[in-house]
């Protein structure tokens, strides 16, 4: 019996520190968070008046609206695989896409790695072209199990690009394929693969200069 | 008499000045928000921006929204995060996506199947842990649908509702108290896009 008592006792002991404890970590937590909505500004921009905040406001918001694109932009979901060829925010042509794989591969006989992910960020298109030849870089033969040729011209190869071409950097181009029908499945080397009636539109419609958005 | 009078022009007053100072707090945020988004936008890469009171994150470079996802539910825990940009420190998930290894010659060998070895948006988690700078942490999950993900969500929430008030309890005591956001998405594939989405070292900014 009088076991049982000091076991009341120990355990209302432990519940009540428990819920002591509970309370003063929501008294030090909750607070705060409720004050994420008017936690104070430093004592020189609080003297600024309304008015002016305003046209300062303003005038920042302008700054940030001019740095996007104006006309043309291509926006790249490399997710989704979605190309969205857009003019002036309206939507002219969706598109479904390939891009990166992000495999790895890594030269056997030396130190390179390469990551074969489509690049993210702002770019714009550098260059177009018709009919485009490919220059195999290394990575392409050492994924084939061969050793990488030093003349330039055992690179070149014809038709893989499809008929069209637009260069963004880096040896990255929105480019056509002849595996339409892993359109919407993530398996390049890191370019942007379209399919005909898409890239000929965007070649035709997207001038040189365009912005182009990858995410 | 006069009291009655007077009583209600004094609370208008009050109310007035109040409302003044709260939207003049709302305009500073705003402000000091554009200006850390300039400064983001300056350079070519994504960043994103969290906002709280509108339930969203938005994907954006040089100001262009890219992608946009609804948040079903927010809670918050310890104290406000900076108004400033802050870089994913870490992302951490029970399960990491793998990205697949190459075996150079590997393609040229005849197959019977079709396999692809790619590292797509189903592969990656739903349920995550966003690690940024200023000692914030951001949980992600898609909201319950099956038994399944009940527990695991009880668990969650056991652990938002108890464990982290405590820890947080501790932290504070130790002067490095934390900044805990808790998101669920409506469903799964929208938390999936946001970790692709979050590349590694994005920056983003929290508004609130």
């Amino acid at each position: 019996m009088k076991t049982g008592k000091i076991w009341l006792l120990a355990g209302s002991l432990v519940a009540g520190g428990l819920i002591g404890l509970g309370t003063i970590a929501y008294y030090v937590s909750l607070p705060k968070a409720l004050g994420w909505r008017t936690a104070a500004f430093e004592a020189a921009e609080e003297s600024k008046s309304q008015s002016r905040l305003d046209a300062e406001n303003s005038a920042l918001k302008k700054k940030l609206a001019a740095m996007g694109p104006r006309g043309y932009a291509i926006l790249i979901d490399s997710a989704e695989n979605k190309l969205y060829l857009m003019k002036e925010g309206r939507l002219l042509r969706e598109a479904v896409v390939s891009c990166g794989s992000g495999s790895i591969l890594e030269d056997p006989g030396g130190q390179r790695k390469w990551i074969f992910d489509t690049p993210r960020g702002e770019f714009f298109v550098r260059y177009k072209l018709k009919d485009p030849d490919w220059v195999k870089p290394d990575w392409a033969f050492i994924e084939e199990g061969k050793v990488p040729p030093k003349n330039q011209a055992d690179r070149v190869e014809s038709g893989t690009l499809g008929d069209y071409a637009l260069g963004f950097g880096d040896g990255y181009f929105i480019h056509g394929t002849l595996y339409t029908r892993l359109l919407g499945r993530n398996v390049t080397h890191g370019c942007v693969r379209v399919g005909d009636k898409d890239l000929e539109f965007i070649y035709q419609t997207a001038p040189v200069g365009t912005k182009i958005y990858i995410y | 008499m006069t009291m009655r009078r007077v009583l209600p022009v004094f609370l208008a007053a009050a109310l007035a000045v109040s409302a003044a100072a709260q939207d003049k707090i709302s305009v500073l945020k705003d402000s000091r928000l554009v200006k850390e988004e300039l400064a983001l936008a300056k350079n070519a890469a994504l960043y994103f921006v969290l906002d709280i009171k509108g339930k969203t994150i938005v994907l954006k470079a040089k100001g262009v929204v890219l992608k946009e996802w609804k948040i079903g539910k927010i809670r918050l825990w310890g104290g406000p995060p900076p108004l400033a940009a802050l870089t994913v420190l870490k992302k951490s998930s029970l399960v990491v996506p793998q990205r697949i290894k190459i075996m150079p010659g590997e393609a040229e060998q005849e197959s019977s199947t079709f396999e692809l070895d790619a590292l797509e948006l189903k592969d990656m988690p739903a349920t995550y842990t966003l690690i940024l700078e200023s000692r914030t942490v951001v949980y992600i999950r898609p909201r319950a649908k099956n038994i399944g993900g009940r527990i695991g969500n009880f668990g969650h929430i056991l652990n938002w509702y108890v464990g982290l008030p405590l820890k947080n309890l501790w932290l504070y005591l130790k002067k490095k108290p934390l900044t805990m956001i808790d998101i669920a998405f409506a469903n799964e594939s929208e938390a999936q896009s946001l970790y692709w989405a979050m590349a590694d070292k994005i920056k983003g900014l929290i508004a609130r």
